[in-house]
């Protein structure tokens, strides 16, 4: 099985993780994620973009995804397209020390 | 760990709208007027001839000039309170600890060349605002220079 990184463009998940962070992708079920893992999910309304953030939340097999900056224009994430379903999450991400 | 291959994914990590959108040019161009206005309104001379005709395009002048000057200090405050609360973010203070303190100095002197005619605050505002330019497209990185219409 060939490993999978994931980098992140923006500044959303600042101070933890500034631009250009790098993770690898772990594959998980959806039962095994945990408040406060950081998660690589689908966009809900870009098919074309897949996005890094925080599992602030569960309820009823979705999830509320937020970002790291206090900015609170800093970060595109459940405040603006709310929860996702549990479908959305691609995998945790596990920071790669540099 | 490192030799391994592996399959590399761009994610975003993106602010919400259209972010980038954003240039301090706005603010620029409406404190550009406001100092006009004002060098202006000091250097309109008092009608030589007294008449009903004369003090009234007078005060019609210096009517407009005042007017336009109120106008565009609130314009300029507007884009300048844009621009430090939607662009510019906390990570931004650690490259411009000073980034505070300037728009706030900046905002003060909107208000002040609204209720002056001060030609020094006027140029203050500018030098404010030509700070503003450098720290934004320090952020951007890109050179882009200061540049003034008037």
């Amino acid at each position: 099985m060939s490993l999978v990184r994931v980098q992140i463009s923006g500044d959303s998940m600042w101070p933890t993780f500034p631009n250009g962070s790098q993770f690898e992708l772990i594959d998980c079920t959806f039962d095994e994620l945990n408040l406060g893992d950081v998660v690589l999910a689908q966009h809900p309304f870009h098919s074309d973009v897949q996005m890094v953030k925080r599992i602030q939340s569960f309820s009823n097999r979705t999830v509320f995804l937020v970002g790291d900056n206090p900015d609170p224009l800093a970060s595109e994430d459940s405040h603006n397209f709310g929860a996702i379903n549990e479908e959305a999450i691609l995998g945790r991400c596990e920071p790669i020390q540099a | 760990m490192e030799d391994t291959p592996f399959t590399l994914i761009e994610a975003s990590a993106h602010c919400d709208g259209p972010c980038g959108v954003y240039d301090p040019a706005s603010a620029r161009v409406a404190g550009e007027a406001v100092q006009s206005m004002t060098k202006k309104m000091l250097a309109l001379e008092y009608p030589q001839v007294f008449s009903s005709e004369s003090m009234a395009s007078y005060l019609n002048t210096m009517s407009r000039y005042a007017a336009i000057k109120e106008e565009e200090a609130q314009k300029c405050k507007k884009e300048l309170l844009v621009l430090w609360t939607d662009f510019f973010k906390p990570m931004h203070l650690e490259a411009h600890p000073e980034l505070h303190d300037t728009f706030w100095q900046a905002a003060k002197l909107c208000s002040a060349c609204k209720v002056e005619v001060s030609a020094q605050h006027a140029q203050e505002l500018m030098d404010a605002i030509e700070s503003i330019h450098n720290m934004f497209w320090s952020i951007k990185g890109r050179e882009v220079p200061w540049i003034r219409a008037s």
